[in-house]
C-alpha cells in the first residue's frame, strides 16, 4: 500500500497545471464540427485551406505519439497560436462573406439559405431574431451560453446598422469563430 | 567564377549585402533593444544517446573483455581539459574540435532517482520531476530576472518533444520553413488592432469568459494573454527574412533561432536533432558510428552557423547564447547474455554527458567523471547497490568546490555527493538570474543542487 500513496503524492504532486486550463480543440476537430454544421456531407469543409501557411495546423492543438503515450501538443493559447488562428480564421470569415456574392465554399442547403437571409444585411429581415439565431446556431452550436448569443447580436445590431453585407456577415463569422466556447475543448 | 564559400556569403550577409542571415533588425537595433542580450539554446539528442560515443568512452580492451560494446572500432583519445581532467573521447567527435574552448564537458551526470523510462528521465530533464511539471525553460525568460521578457519563452525549429510540462503555452514548434511562409502571409495581413470595434468586441467576449474559477476561465485567460501579445509576435514574425533555400538544415534552423533572438519574439529555443538514439537491439546498436556522425556533424554546423551570424557590430551570436547540448539519459555498456559484438543497450541514468557552453560559461573544461573507466576498474557499494549487474557506468562522486571527480569507491549512495541535472539547470538558472526560490533541489528534505560556480565565467 505504501508504494502506492507514494506514488500517488508524487503523481499528485506534479500533476501538470495545463490539465487545469481549457485547451485548443484543433484546427481538424473545429474544422469537423463546422463541416458538420454548413457543409454538405459529400464535400466536407476543410480549413487548412484557410491556413496562412502550410503545416500550421500543428501549432493549434493537434495529438502527438510517442510510443504509448499519446499526447495534445501546443493546444494551450499563446500569441503565437493566436495569430494563427487570426489569421486564419480572418481568411475563413472573409470567404463566408464574399459568397453573400458568389459562393466560395460549398455549403448544405439548409445554411446555405440561413446565409442568404443574412446577406440581404442591412434589410431588417436580415436583423430579426430568427435569422441572427439561425446564424448563430449553425456556426456556434448548442455550447455557448445565452449571454454570449445576446452580447453578438446586440453589438452587430449596433455598430454593424448601416454596413455592408460582405463586411457584416465576415465580421459576424470572424467575432463567433474567435469566440472561446468555440475554439476552446469544455 | 567560382561559387562563394558558405563563410563569404554569410560575411556578404553579415556587411547587409543579403538577406541570407540578415534580419531586418539592423545591429545597431538589435543593439539597443538588447542591453545585456543572453538567449539560451538547448540541443536535444532524443532516445537517450550514449556517452561512450562522444566525451565519456572507453578504451578497446575494455570491449575485448566483454564489458562494453564499441561498434565504432577505433580507441578513444584524451580529451584534456584546461583544469587538468582528461576524459576519453571518440574520434566521432572530431568535428568539434573547432570548439573544444568554448564548451566544457560534463561527465558522470546523475539524472532521474528511479526511474529509467524515456518520458520519465525527459521530463526530468526539464522539470526535476519524473512526473512533469514546470519546466526550466519559461524560467529563463521571466520579468523578475531582470530582462524584458520575449514575445515567447522558446521557440522550437525541430519536432515536438515528448514530455509532460505545464508551462510549455510559450514554447512554440516553429520551423524554418512554415515561419518562411507565416511571415510572408502576415506581412499581407493587418495584425489584430486595439481600438477596432471588432477586435474589441471579440477581446471583451474572451475577458468575459476570463473571470471566475474553473478549466474555461483559465483557456479563456490563456487566450487573453495570447490576443495581448498577439499584434507584436504578427509584427515581429512579419520580419523574418525566409532562409537561403540552398542553405543546409542546420544553416537554416540557426538562421531561423537568431532572428528570433534579435527580434525578441523568443529567450530561448530548443533544437531536437533528427537523429533517434534508443538502441536496445544489436542491430540499432550497430548503426551508433553513423548515427553519431551525423549528429555531431549536426552540432557543429549548428556552432559554426552561430558563430558566423551576427548579433551586433560587435559580437556574433554565439557570443550571446548559451548551448546545452542533452540527452534524457546515458546507456548501459551491454544487455546481459548477447555476445559483445552483437549487443544493443538500455537506458542508464545514473551517468549521462552534458555540453555546456557559449555566454557565461568557462568552456575548454571537463567536469565530473563515470566509473568502471576501464576492465580492470572496481565498481564501489553504491553502484553494485544500484546497478547489481554492473551493466551500467555510473557518475563518481564530486568534489564541488575543487570541480573534481573523487576517486573513492563509497559504500552507500548519497546524492548530495554526485553531480545532477539539478545542478546543471541550477547553474544555468544563476547565469540567467534565476530567483534562487525556482533552483531544483536533490530530493525531498535536501537542499538545493550546487550551483557550479567553477563553469561560470
Amino acid at each position: 500500500m505504501r508504494p502506492l500513496a507514494v506514488f500517488a503524492l508524487l503523481f499528485g504532486l506534479a500533476a501538470p497545471a495545463a490539465a487545469q486550463t481549457s485547451q485548443f480543440k484543433g484546427l481538424a476537430a473545429v474544422s469537423r464540427e463546422l463541416s458538420t454544421r454548413i457543409a454538405p456531407k459529400h464535400a466536407p469543409l476543410e480549413l487548412d485551406r484557410f491556413l496562412p501557411a502550410e503545416d500550421l495546423d500543428v501549432l493549434l492543438g493537434s495529438w502527438t505519439g510517442f510510443g504509448g503515450e499519446h499526447n495534445f501538443k501546443n493546444g494551450v493559447p499563446n500569441s503565437l497560436n493566436m495569430v494563427i488562428w487570426h489569421a486564419t480564421l480572418s481568411r475563413f470569415a472573409a470567404a463566408m462573406g464574399e459568397s453573400c456574392a458568389t459562393p466560395r465554399m460549398e455549403f448544405h442547403p439548409r445554411f446555405g439559405a440561413t446565409l442568404q437571409k443574412v446577406c440581404a444585411w442591412p434589410a431588417p429581415k436580415a436583423q430579426s431574431e430568427a435569422t441572427l439565431t439561425a446564424f448563430w446556431l449553425a456556426l456556434m452550436g448548442y455550447g455557448a451560453p445565452e449571454a454570449e448569443y445576446v452580447a453578438w447580436r446586440d453589438f452587430f445590431r449596433a455598430a454593424y446598422a448601416g454596413k455592408p453585407a460582405a463586411e457584416t456577415v465576415a465580421a459576424m463569422t470572424l467575432a463567433i469563430a474567435m469566440n472561446p466556447h468555440f475554439l476552446l475543448h469544455k | 567564377m567560382k561559387n562563394p564559400s558558405r563563410r563569404q556569403i554569410l560575411k556578404y550577409a553579415a556587411l547587409g549585402g543579403g538577406t541570407l542571415l540578415m534580419p531586418r533588425l539592423a545591429p545597431r537595433e538589435a543593439r539597443a533593444a538588447h542591453t545585456d542580450p543572453h538567449f539560451f539554446l538547448l540541443i536535444v539528442l532524443n532516445g537517450g544517446a550514449d556517452p561512450a560515443y562522444m566525451f565519456d568512452a572507453r578504451p578497446l580492451s575494455m570491449t575485448r573483455a566483454g564489458r562494453i560494446q564499441n561498434y565504432l572500432g577505433q580507441e578513444p583519445f584524451g580529451w584534456r581539459g584546461h583544469n587538468g581532467i582528461t576524459a576519453l573521447a571518440s574520434p566521432l567527435v572530431k568535428p568539434l574540435l573547432p570548439f573544444r574552448d568554448w564548451f566544457s564537458v560534463l561527465n558522470g551526470v546523475y539524472m532521474t532517482p528511479g526511474f529509467d523510462g524515456h518520458l520519465q528521465n525527459m521530463n526530468f530533464l526539464f522539470a526535476g520531476n519524473p512526473f512533469g511539471g514546470e519546466s526550466f525553460i519559461p524560467h529563463l525568460n521571466l520579468a523578475e530576472n531582470g530582462q524584458p521578457p520575449a514575445s515567447l519563452d522558446a521557440v522550437s525549429p525541430s519536432d515536438a518533444l515528448g514530455v509532460n510540462v505545464d508551462n510549455h503555452s510559450a514554447v512554440v514548434s516553429l520551423n524554418p520553413w512554415a515561419a518562411s511562409a507565416l511571415a510572408a502571409k502576415l506581412k499581407q495581413l493587418r495584425p489584430i488592432q486595439s481600438g477596432d470595434p471588432l477586435a474589441e468586441f471579440m477581446r471583451g467576449r474572451v475577458r468575459a469568459n476570463a473571470e471566475g474559477p474553473g478549466r474555461f476561465a483559465a483557456g479563456a485567460q490563456r487566450m487573453l494573454h495570447g490576443l495581448d501579445g498577439a499584434p507584436e509576435v504578427h509584427r515581429q514574425l512579419a520580419k523574418l527574412v525566409p532562409p537561403h533555400l540552398e542553405a543546409e538544415p542546420e544553416q537554416q534552423t540557426a538562421d531561423l533561432i537568431s532572428q528570433c533572438f534579435r527580434q525578441s519574439i523568443a529567450r530561448a529555443a530548443i533544437y531536437v536533432l533528427p537523429e533517434f538514439f534508443d538502441v536496445h537491439s544489436a542491430e540499432q546498436a550497430k548503426t551508433q558510428p553513423k548515427l553519431f556522425t551525423t549528429a555531431i556533424a549536426r552540432l557543429a554546423e549548428i556552432l559554426e552557423a552561430l558563430d558566423e551570424t551576427p548579433f551586433d557590430a560587435q559580437r556574433s551570436m554565439i557570443d550571446v547564447t548559451t548551448i546545452m547540448v542533452a540527452s534524457e539519459f546515458g546507456r548501459t555498456m551491454r544487455i546481459a547474455d548477447a555476445p559483445i559484438h552483437a549487443t544493443g543497450t538500455n537506458h542508464n541514468s545514473l551517468s549521462n554527458s552534458i555540453l555546456l557552453g557559449g555566454k557565461g560559461i568557462r568552456g575548454g573544461l571537463v567536469v565530473g567523471a563515470s566509473d568502471l573507466a576501464n576492465e580492470r576498474a572496481q565498481a564501489s557499494g553504491a553502484h553494485r547497490a544500484l546497478d547489481p549487474a554492473l551493466e551500467k557506468t555510473m557518475g563518481t562522486p564530486f568534489d564541488f568546490a575543487a570541480m573534481r571527480p573523487i576517486p573513492e569507491l563509497p559504500d552507500e549512495f548519497d546524492i548530495e555527493d554526485h553531480l545532477t541535472i539539478g545542478s546543471v539547470i541550477n547553474t544555468v538558472y544563476a547565469l540567467f538570474n534565476v530567483s534562487q526560490s525556482r533552483y531544483r533541489s536533490l530530493g525531498r528534505n535536501l537542499p538545493a543542487a550546487p550551483v557550479l560556480h567553477g563553469l561560470l565565467a
